[in-house]
């Protein structure tokens, strides 16, 4: 590995090839002995506020995947939108074959060759897969599209990625993992020569993960250039063949392909050593505060769930997207009330019809979709915080503005929620403050029983382990926590318990001493017997782990 | 809600106002100003209305017709039940009202029924339903058995036109969340029935009352209860109250800096405020009653009113022509702070800093103040009695000087405005809350100075206006202070998120386009009372539109999330004043609805340049603290 900046190692003399430009950051090693495809020089980028890159520089050569990896906030999406032309830089030059290029736009990016696959989707649900695929670039003349052309290319694409749906379909009905699938189709088809994706694997399952990596594989044996971003070490490990971390909008380092280790990946992300992942210690359980009894959520009718969760305990639920763990919560929530079956909490029954109801037993949520359903971003930390408990804050209705200013500093400050004050808008945050702040919602409450769906997703290393340990003292406080991740990793660090799903029903429990990778694949996919109710036991593609 | 943007329209309306008022001198005499308030206030009631529905990222389209068949029944009650007593013709209304809330109720029930197998299962509501359709037919029965006349009519007939505006707005708010239909298309089909229905009740004949309670019930919305003078010396009393309670509060807290300038700002304003207008009441002043309202039973209702004495009438100014002096003074100050903060903190790279810009305000207001100075020793020595009521003085005579306060108001005007674009967010980064209030205080007195060049003295306030000061008051209460205005916010920002914190969400809106429609039955019922002639195919019409267009204006975003009831009550005066000013100026009055969109089109447009430039003069300062950033990580 080199250290940016250092002027130790100088073995890159041996390829003077590329040596031809030559600053203080661009002392790479090459790989294959040729000219990089791409350079990007000390690009730097401020936002209001922040620094979001600062003298960052890269190359990229051909046929290579070159992995960047940092902490939610190091500057990797702002790279790549930069490169991608959503962005512009305030500094530095970008050389495309040796040649400076302005990329102001995507079209732009585009045609130079390079395309990017957002981490968040951006399909048209209201359109078909194939019109997705082609958007913007519709085959056909004088204005008519010629749907038939789209039809068959996209058929070609579409089997080339190995995706087993018809281009004729709405994007809009696919499953999130699908959507994906189909982003990477419409950037595979504009023939790019760097591709560039941003955390291309954050919701798709372990099956269409390996499928993704063939594909990649594929493209680059074919001389296509991969920049591959991504928060999950273990993939960086297996696919890149170099990588580049980002600190705080600087480089950070760079790993060669021998060096790819997860230790070292992560001691340059963080910039230290970091104790070992987050393992948790379970501590007595207490009594029961939920139990389910035969609920049938609405999206699965005829699946009745029963399940019983303790207090002090954490809980953890796995299964592949769509088994219906997302589902289960927000039916215990009340936001999509049960078809049948009942609800105890505490041992008392209670009518779920809406989330009200569950609010008042003390049942919180953290939900999956953090900017929709979590968090009202234009609104500032303090609203949000207060939002669920507010009526407590106030008299006659009238809001005491000192208590509600105090209970959210009060929260901030427990949750460690990074920011100036507590009047600053959530959107100016990062993803795990965000979470923080979700978190925070519920704890004004002094919940019995929190529901958290992917507690982790999007939020960098330094933030998931305050979480992991935030979780760890409600349930030593006796508080229940029953959680939905796909990240493995935690669901087998976190849980004194775990429940897998599987295409809506409980496929099975396993306690801590049974706790494998195997044992929960095989229960999500339903190959393991347990599954009760005779689920028609279907291959999955769409599902993810 | 940023008060850049309230201070924005602020400016745009002094704007037009001067600018009419310098073309003709009519637009500031008494009889006009009266108009303006009044029709104002009650467009700026149906404004408030609207804000309520867009905040939730919604739309009543339905308020103009709303208002015709407002003030179509209550016409039509009052005179069915004058003219026909016992006074069975006008409780169709209550009955009509009472019948659909039981159809609902069953409809309800049954919808219940079909789907659950169980029909009571919204017991509350169904309860509701029927006691609430109960009372009203059993009302209605009751009130077709009296004998009724006088104030009891009239309030029936009032009361009547308020219930069926609210009913249309709880059945808005149903058929949008129960139904999920779309609120454009729900209020706009209200639009095409309310509107329909009233051509239907008043069979296309104009409604009016004659003269027949010009003494009494139509006083609501035509009454003259006091004048302007006396209406700022209350506010000035409010203001030093609030100075009072900030200061002590901020003394109590410690060293609470912005509580304790804003005090002590507000407190010195307050009494400033009611030593100048006040000052006429000096000579002598009686209080008398005014017009009856009412009569219950044998008492009579009037308005109070304060009335000046003999002598008073005869001093023709009041001591607010001397508003400049505190308002050179207050922009001398803010030079100086800015002068002293530049000194201690040098310009950044760029060359702009808040101080600096701020420094260049210093000898403008010398100038200012030197020749509103010259000015008046000029009229002093020449013995001129300074006349009430008076029109801006450069009317008299173009000579230097004239036009050098022409210059040195619309100087001052460009330069605030230019300030408050340029310095955006960060115009108190310098000065802190001292250059803050410094900066309220000068707008204070110059809008002070800029009115005691009017007629206010003689100029009456109409009672519309206080119905928008109890309810604009109230609203902002609710709007900003309470669980629910906080709630109405969250949902207009996002719904979802809203909804996953245990919000109502349902409820809220139902409550949302309840009120709309009930300032819009009140607006009704006040429009009609003041224009004493309903025609049943056009009155009202657009008026949905000019109420969205002053919460537009008033800093709404059409999205949700967003809106300021002072915003909305200064849009609305910026509309009337648009309407009116083409009329001043001697513009075609074809050209009305013309002018109004180009004004309202120049304003949005300003307020999305000047948030653009906001953003980048943001972008440019976290630049330079940013660079700093890094070296003080010292890595």
């Amino acid at each position: 590995m080199i250290p940016a900046g250092s002027g130790t190692d100088s073995a890159t003399g041996s390829q003077p090839l590329v040596c031809f430009y030559n600053h203080r950051q661009s002392r790479h090693r090459m790989t294959t002995g040729q000219k990089p495809v791409l350079q990007v020089e000390r690009i730097s980028k401020r936002f209001p506020g922040v620094v979001a890159l600062n003298q960052v520089s890269l190359q990229l050569y051909p046929g290579e995947i070159l992995a960047v990896i940092g902490e939610n906030g190091a500057g990797k999406s702002t790279l790549m939108k930069i490169l991608a032309g959503i962005q512009t830089p305030d500094d530095g030059q970008i050389l495309l074959d040796g040649e400076v290029r302005q990329i102001q736009s995507v079209q732009q990016a585009q045609q130079l060759g390079i395309s990017l696959i957002h981490q968040e989707l951006n399909l048209c649900a209201n359109l078909d897969v194939g019109a997705n695929i082609f958007l913007g670039r519709e085959p056909g003349r004088f204005g008519w599209i010629d749907r038939n052309a789209i039809r068959r290319e996209s058929r070609v694409v579409l089997e080339a990625i190995g995706l087993d749906v018809s281009p004729d379909v709405l994007a809009g009905e696919l499953t999130i993992g699908r959507q994906q699938m189909v982003e990477i189709a419409k950037a595979v088809s504009t023939r790019a020569r760097i591709l560039i994706m941003d955390e291309p694997t954050s919701s798709l399952s372990q099956r269409e993960t390996g499928k993704l990596f063939g594909i990649i594989r594929d493209l680059k044996s074919r001389g296509v250039s991969i920049i591959y971003i991504s928060h999950r070490l273990g993939e960086v490990e297996e696919l890149a063949d170099r990588v580049v971390v980002l600190r705080d909008g600087q480089n950070a380092g760079e790993l060669r392909r021998g060096e790819i280790n997860h230790e070292q990946m992560v001691r340059h992300m963080v910039g230290r050593e970091l104790a070992s992942f987050h393992v948790r210690k379970p501590g007595r359980r207490g009594p029961s505060v939920l139990q389910l009894d035969g609920i049938q959520t609405q999206a699965f009718p005829g699946r009745p769930v029963s399940l019983e969760v303790f207090g002090g305990e954490i809980v953890g639920m796995a299964g592949l997207v769509g088994a219906g763990r997302t589902e289960l919560l927000t039916t215990i929530f009340g936001i999509t009330p049960p078809l049948s079956g009942q609800i105890r909490v505490a041992g008392r029954n209670v009518p779920v019809r809406d989330c009200r109801i569950a609010i008042q037993n003390g049942i919180g949520l953290v939900p999956e979709d953090r900017k929709a359903q979590g968090v009202i971003l234009e609104m500032a930390i303090r609203e949000n915080i207060t939002l669920p408990t507010l009526r407590r804050l106030a008299r006659m209705g009238m809001i005491d503005a000192r208590r509600d200013r105090q209970r959210a500093s009060e929260l901030r400050q427990q949750l460690g929620i990074k920011s100036s004050s507590v009047e600053v808008p959530a959107k100016q945050l990062s993803g795990g403050n965000q979470q923080k702040i979700v978190i925070a919602k519920w704890l004004a409450l002094q919940p019995r029983l929190l529901l958290m769906d992917e507690p982790t997703r999007g939020v960098d290393i330094g933030a998931k382990q305050e979480i992991y340990g935030l979780m760890d003292e409600l349930a030593q406080s006796g508080v229940a926590i029953l959680f939905v991740s796909s990240d493995m990793e935690e669901v087998l660090g976190m849980s004194d318990r775990m429940l897998v799903m599987h295409e809506g029903n409980l496929a099975g429990e396993l306690a801590r001493h049974e706790f494998s990778e195997e044992a929960v694949m095989n229960l999500a996919t339903g190959v393991a017997a347990g599954s009760p109710g005779g689920a028609p036991r279907r291959a999955v593609g769409s599902g993810r782990l | 809600m940023k008060s850049n943007k309230i201070f924005g329209i602020i400016l745009l309306l002094v704007f037009v106002c001067v600018a009419t008022a310098m073309l003709n001198d009519n637009f500031i005499r008494p009889l006009n100003l009266q108009n303006m308030i009044r029709s104002s206030s009650m467009f700026a009631i149906i404004g408030i209305g609207a804000v309520f529905v867009i905040v939730t990222g919604g739309i009543d389209l339905s308020i103009g017709s709303l208002i015709g068949l407002v003030g179509c029944t209550m016409t039509l009650t009052v005179k069915a039940w004058m003219e026909h007593p016992p006074a069975e013709n006008g409780s169709f209304l209550f009955r009509m009202v009472a019948f659909e809330l039981l159809a609902i109720a069953a409809g309800i029930a049954a919808l219940d029924w079909f789907r659950n197998g169980q029909a009571l299962l919204k017991f509350r509501l169904l309860a509701g339903l029927v006691c609430g359709g109960a009372l009203l037919y059993l009302g209605s029965v009751w009130v077709g058995q009296q004998d009724l006349s006088g104030w009891a009519t009239v309030t029936a007939a009032v009361v009547a036109a308020l219930l069926v505006a609210l009913h249309a707005g709880w059945l808005h708010g149903m058929l949008i969340t129960k139904l999920r239909l779309q609120p454009f298309i729900v209020t706009l089909c209200g639009l095409m029935c309310y509107r329909g229905l009233t051509r239907f009740f008043a069979e296309d004949k104009t409604q009016g009352f004659g003269t027949q309670y010009d003494d009494s019930l139509r006083l609501l919305a035509t009454g003259r209860p006091c004048t302007i003078t006396f209406v700022l010396m209350v506010a000035a009393v409010v203001v030093a109250l609030f100075g009072l309670w900030k200061l002590l509060a901020g003394l109590r807290r410690g060293r609470d800096g912005a509580a304790v300038w804003t005090g002590v700002t507000a407190l010195l304003c307050g009494v400033f405020l009611f030593v100048v207008t006040s000052s006429r009441y000096w000579d002598g002043w009686e209080t008398v009653y005014g017009n009856t309202i009412c009569t219950i039973g044998s008492q009579e209702f009037r308005f109070f009113e304060l009335k000046l004495g003999q002598e008073a009438i005869e001093r023709p100014a009041t001591l607010m022509e001397y508003s400049w002096i505190p308002m050179a003074g207050c922009l001398l100050g803010l030079g100086a702070i800015n002068v002293r903060a530049r000194l201690r903190r040098p310009p950044s790279a760029d060359g702009i800093s808040a101080g600096s810009w701020m420094a260049f305000l210093v000898p403008f207001a010398v100038v200012m103040a030197a020749a509103t100075g010259l000015f008046l020793t000029q009229r002093w020595i020449a013995g001129e009695a300074i006349a009430v009521p008076r029109v801006m003085p450069w009317q008299s005579g173009a000579d230097w000087n004239t036009w050098g306060k022409i210059a040195s108001v619309f100087g001052l005007m460009a330069v605030v405005m230019f300030g408050v674009v340029r310095m955006g967010k960060s115009w108190t980064q310098a000065t802190g809350p001292a250059g803050k209030s410094l900066w309220l205080a000068t707008g204070f007195f110059a809008v002070l100075w800029l009115l005691s060049q009017t007629a206010i003295n003689e100029t009456r306030v109409q009672t519309p206006f206080f119905f928008l000061v109890a309810i604009g008051s109230v609203s902002a209460i609710v709007l900003n202070k309470t669980v629910h205005g906080r709630y109405l916010l969250a949902l207009g920002n996002s719904e979802e998120a809203a909804r996953f914190s245990g919000i109502d969400i349902d409820r809220m809106k139902i409550v949302a386009y309840t009120i709309c429609a009930g300032c819009a039955g009140l607006g009704g019922v006040l429009f009609t009372l003041d224009s004493n002639n309903v025609e049943p195919s056009s009155h009202g019409n657009f008026y949905e539109l000019y109420a969205i267009a002053a919460a537009v204006l008033g800093g709404c975003s059409l999205r949700g999330g967003e809106g300021s009831i002072l915003g909305v009550v200064i849009g609305a005066a910026i509309m009337r004043v648009l309407q009116n000013a083409p009329n001043m100026i001697g513009i075609p009055m074809q050209l009305e609805l013309f002018t109004m969109g180009i004004v309202i089109l120049t304003g949005v447009i300003a307020d999305e340049t000047s948030r653009r430039m906001n953003a980048r003069r943001d972008q440019k300062a976290a630049d330079t603290t940013g660079q700093r950033h890094p070296a003080g990580d010292g890595h």
